[in-house]
């Protein structure tokens, strides 16, 4: 009973993380149509730049509020200079983003070398909690309250709010948004800095977990597509379900078929690819 | 009638002397050399996809890691005779293909690129984990180049030799893509990439079209991966990865996609860096990634299309390339 | 253009709009590829001669690059290059940089020379890929002409290489880790030495130390998914049932395992023991992990080799590493002579202490020394130089050691337990064991009638 339990826990937390991974992939490519394949980087800029103020600092907290800010900015900055010349052609764009993430793969390579490192948790959350005969790290509890604090957020700004609806409409119809006077290619900057904000916040939550290495970028960017295919491209919804789904199974079977361990990842993706390729809850 | 055959002549004169000036290179060099021709067939397949068809795959190096596997699995377990065994690898590529190209061009645009990446990871995914067979992360090392007996009298140990026979197979298969690509058949896909709703009111079935080109370039990356494992005696769930399908568009696109030839040299840029300029600085992934935003951002028909839109009229010929 | 009423199918304008755009060529979606502003794709000019010729100015740049001088002719006086390969990138960057720095220490302490001829060292980063561990070695065979190769941490990558280095006839001393059994005992190749240890070497002590002294009964082994750290577990577990015990349970991770949660979730809580051999920054994770699911302290983990204890990690894993016990070839705590002398010079120089792939490869290249000694300087005369580096026998750091036949050293092997010592968290040498050889006191012959320690995998437990 624990074991289950315990690994329901595991699952979920895993879920949420990829959850944090995945939601700035799928923000940006559900409403811009951007494959934003440098979104990898970002979480591996957000997981080093997070390790680098936590060395300096000391404090989580503030690393969870400078390292966001940064990959924020250079995100803002790759949208504004490179990415919006190219607007409506995706394909430009999907390349652009890959050059950008073999860019910074390189650089972080050089800038924080070749070892593999953890993020120190924060004291207060790194202790287990003990109850009966489980225990689980509280950090794990954590990153499962971030994940759904996170997705209603979310799901607020864009479904309750007039920014939200901006978005939306410009999506569905820029042309006629732009006649309302909304400055559209300003919001979409936005939006993609948005999506390069939620990356790096999990770089520094997921840094705990995950960790920060070279390939790290690569990886991450894998586990965010599997989520966004399994969860529907283009919903929020879609990537917290998917992302749900996927950990879960994962965990599950790692535990129970490890030797089909990485396979569990992909599993999922390739059953929905063949089944229904929009995914769960796709919007195409 | 001479003129006719005047490119042909010029064109053999030319790989015979490629030939021979390439045995005087120390072997390193040659070994680097071979690696471009190899790379050079795998970026040209998925050029025909791309540069050709229009359609984004980044998920090419399922065929060529197939192929590669196949390969290794029959030369070490069943030592079969080496061309039944690269039959069979082309064949796994093909069906491989098929399946895949059933799933892909279901979508277009964005999606197909992500469904042609999930495609390709769930392969590597069956390559990392199913040890007992395909030796898991850990590859398979150890493959032998065979001994052609009857049609080389000499081994293919020796560099030299292996790259004059890849060189063969090179020629044999860019002469066969140049048949395709200038085809009515090529012009067809051109005519896709350009616009399918257009070639659909002309009366093309478009689907088969793409269908037929995604064979054709699962078969020609088969053959790269073939020779890729002779080439290196390893091949390991890498052969399969998203990196290997990111190198094989990077190649593709600052090469000239669009082109015959383009994506070979594309594979020499990347090849050069890799191993050349890694000498000099650690960087050259770095040097890598900024040519490639610059050729995206400046010269979008790649290096070879740029030259080639540079040259006068009168040196044009009507040979395509 | 009519629009459809909106509300519900807000996507369908988009759609709509896009394809009536195609069709009616609006020159934007001639911009979809390539995406050039000015309109469709215009006619190329093809060119043949251009492409044969930028075929040709490359060969001859690369011809050019190479005017570089590369020494082919085995001169007396050409320096003497050594290849170093080791993973500088990836989980085990920290002992890479062990292998290097115990390289450069003994170079430094020989100043460059060794019998009569200088010392080159050529440092090569292999990432942990064993690809790139081929490519990086036909670099350094081919290109740099070294004349031997040291390092390597991956089993599977050492396996690899060993084909290639003998075909290219280039000794081979791995002096990183690479301990799985089939590098020295299937196609055995008079190339390849070994330095550092053997999978059956340094966990059969520690079994039967876990079985006597810890009075442990059952154990689970949880190993990376590679074939090395598999084969020392294996070694363990073979050895912990042949003394008396019973392994109940096998798991293995795979290499870049972030999130051990469903591993530990499946340990067995009734065990006495978990041996273990989860390797460099994977290690750090899982035993931090295994301390937040509270088992540190309720089951006793014994590290087969120095993975997670290793000297270079046990920074990084510190607090959650308390009250392990591990087995080592070497640790920097051995009190002799050359040890001391060692440690304090390698302290001196990189300001740390040195693990174990550092003390391996110092020996390495100890070894090349003492061959080229006996040779008076000639490593070209290939098989005088094999024949003189396997009568090695040397006063290493860690003792005295020499080779076996099968070019394997025979080593002591130091059983460690990482306690507190003031605030330094220190491995404390508790028991030593002199003289393990790899086929464990029976004959050659004998041991290899037995199956490999990787076919052991799945078979415990059961």
């Amino acid at each position: 009973m624990a074991f289950w339990i315990v690994q329901s826990l595991n699952g979920i937390s895993f879920g949420m993380l990829l959850f944090l991974l995945a939601a700035g992939l799928s923000l940006v490519f559900g409403l811009m149509r951007i494959v934003n394949l440098t979104h990898g980087s970002f979480y591996l800029l957000g997981a080093y730049i997070g390790l680098t103020v936590i060395e300096r600092t000391g404090s989580f907290l503030v690393a969870m509020v400078v390292a966001p800010l940064c990959v924020t900015l250079l995100a803002l900055l790759i949208h504004r200079f490179l990415l919006r010349r190219f607007h409506h052609m995706e394909l430009a764009q999907v390349l652009l983003t890959f050059g950008l993430l073999f860019i910074f793969a390189d650089l972080t390579l050089w800038k924080w070398g070749g070892s593999s490192y953890v993020l120190p948790k924060p004291a207060f959350l790194a202790t287990s909690l003990t109850i009966g005969s489980i225990v689980f790290p509280a950090y794990r509890l954590f990153v499962i309250a971030t994940g759904v604090v996170i997705a209603l957020l979310l799901w607020l700004v864009l479904e309750r709010t007039t920014l939200g609806s901006m978005v939306r409409a410009g999506v569905d119809d820029e042309e006629m948004v732009r006649g309302l006077g909304i400055n559209t290619p300003r919001l979409f900057t936005a939006v993609f800095a948005l999506g390069a904000f939620l990356a790096a916040l999990s770089g520094v939550i997921g840094g705990p977990f995950v960790g920060a290495y070279p390939g790290a970028d690569f990886e991450v960017l894998l586990l965010a597509l599997v989520v966004v295919i399994v969860g529907g491209l283009g919903s929020i919804r879609g990537a917290f379900v998917g992302s749900l789904v996927v950990g879960l199974i994962d965990t599950f079977g790692r535990a129970l078929v490890p030797e089909l361990a990485m396979f569990t990842i992909f599993a999922p993706m390739a059953i929905i690819l063949a089944l229904r390729p929009r995914g769960l809850f796709g919007r195409i | 009638m001479r003129r006719h055959f005047w490119p042909g002549i010029k064109l053999t004169l030319g790989l015979l002397c490629l030939a021979v000036v390439v045995r005087l290179l120390p072997t390193y060099y040659i070994g680097l050399l071979t690696e471009v021709l190899i790379l050079g067939l795998f970026a040209m397949s998925l050029n025909l996809l791309l540069g050709h068809t229009g359609i984004p795959s980044l998920g090419h190096a399922a065929y060529f890691g197939a192929a590669a596997y196949t390969m290794a699995l029959l030369s070490l377990r069943l030592m079969q005779n080496c061309w039944v065994s690269a039959a069979a690898a082309v064949g796994v590529s093909l069906v491989i293909a098929a399946l895949y190209g059933l799933l892909a061009l279901r979508t277009s645009g964005v999606y197909c690129m992500m469904i042609t990446l999930a495609l390709a990871q769930v392969l590597w995914g069956i390559a990392y984990g199913w040890r007992t067979m395909t030796g898991g992360d850990d590859g398979l090392p150890g493959i032998a180049r065979p001994d052609l007996g009857v049609l080389l009298p000499w081994s293919l140990q020796d560099p030299a030799n292996f790259f004059t026979a890849v060189l063969i197979v090179f020629v044999v298969v860019v002469a066969a893509l140049y048949l395709v690509v200038h085809s009515p058949f090529g012009y067809t896909l051109r005519g896709i990439r350009d616009s399918e709703a257009r070639m659909d009111c002309l009366g093309y079935n478009v689907w088969l079209h793409k269908y037929v080109a995604f064979l054709i370039a699962g078969g020609v990356a088969g053959i790269a991966g073939i020779l890729f494992v002779y080439y290196h005696g390893f091949v390991s769930p890498a052969e399969l990865s998203l990196v290997q399908s990111a190198e094989g568009l990077l190649m593709v696109i600052v090469g000239g996609a669009g082109t015959l030839l383009g994506p070979v040299l594309g594979a020499g840029v990347v090849v050069f860096l890799r191993n050349i300029v890694s000498a000099y600085t650690e960087r050259w992934l770095l040097v890598l990634g900024l040519i490639y935003l610059l050729v995206v951002l400046c010269a979008p028909h790649g290096i070879l299309g740029a030259l080639q839109a540079r040259l006068p009229r009168w040196l044009s010929r009507r040979a395509a390339l | 253009m009519v629009r459809p009423p909106q509300g519900g199918a807000a996507r369908l304008p988009l759609v709509l709009d896009r394809s009536l755009r195609k069709a009616y060529g609006r020159g934007r979606e001639a911009r979809t590829f390539p995406w050039r502003k000015g309109g469709p794709v215009h006619q190329r000019r093809h060119f043949l001669p251009l492409t044969v010729g930028v075929f040709t100015l490359l060969i001859a740049v690369t011809v050019g690059i190479i005017r570089a001088p590369i020494a082919s002719v085995a001169d007396a006086k050409t320096p003497i290059k050594i290849g170093v390969l080791a993973p500088l990138t990836g989980p085990l960057a920290a002992l890479a940089r062990d292998i290097v720095d115990g390289a450069r220490l003994y170079v430094d302490e020989v100043k460059g020379e060794m019998a009569g001829r200088k010392v080159e060292l050529t440092v090569e980063d292999y990432e942990f890929k064993t690809a790139v561990a081929l490519t990086k070695t036909k670099k350094l065979v081919e290109r740099d002409r070294v004349h031997v190769v040291v390092g390597v941490i991956l089993s599977a990558a050492a396996i690899a290489m060993k084909d290639y280095l003998h075909a290219q006839q280039v000794p081979f001393i791995v002096s990183g880790a690479a301990v799985a059994e089939p590098l020295m005992m299937e196609k055995p190749s008079p190339y390849v030495f070994r330095t550092t240890f053997a999978a059956s070497q340094v966990p059969t002590p520690l079994a039967k130390f876990t079985y006597d002294k810890l009075k442990a009964r059952t154990a689970t082994v949880i190993a990376g998914d590679t074939v090395g750290t598999i084969e020392l577990v294996m070694g363990f577990a073979r050895a912990f049932e042949e003394a008396g015990g019973k392994v109940v349970q096998e798991i293995y991770t795979p290499i870049g395992t972030t999130d051990f949660g469903p591993f530990i979730g499946r340990l067995r809580r009734d065990v006495d023991v978990v041996a273990v051999l989860v390797p460099g920054a994977d290690g750090i994770r899982f035993i931090n992990q295994y301390e937040e699911f509270g088992l540190k302290g309720k089951i006793q983990v014994v590290d087969t080799a120095p993975g997670i204890t290793d000297i270079s990690l046990l920074p990084s894993s510190g607090p959650a590493a308390l009250g392990m016990y591990a087995s080592q070839p070497y640790v920097y705590t051995i009190d002799n002579p050359q040890n001391r002398k060692f440690v304090q010079a390698f302290h001196t120089k990189y300001g740390r202490d040195p693990g174990g792939p550092a003390e391996a490869t110092y020996v390495a290249l100890a070894a090349i020394h003492q061959a080229l000694t006996a040779t008076g300087g000639n490593i070209e005369d290939k098989a005088k130089f094999l024949e003189a580096l396997r009568h090695m026998d040397l006063e290493a750091p860690r003792g005295h050691i020499r080779f076996d036949k099968y070019q394997n050293v025979i080593t002591d092997v130091i059983i460690t337990r990482i306690d507190k010592v003031g605030d330094q968290i220190v491995p404390v040498v508790v028991e030593t064991i002199p003289g393990v050889e790899q086929f464990l006191g029976i004959t050659p012959e004998e041991y290899l009638k037995r199956p490999r320690l990787v076919a052991l995998k799945g078979t415990f437990g059961k």
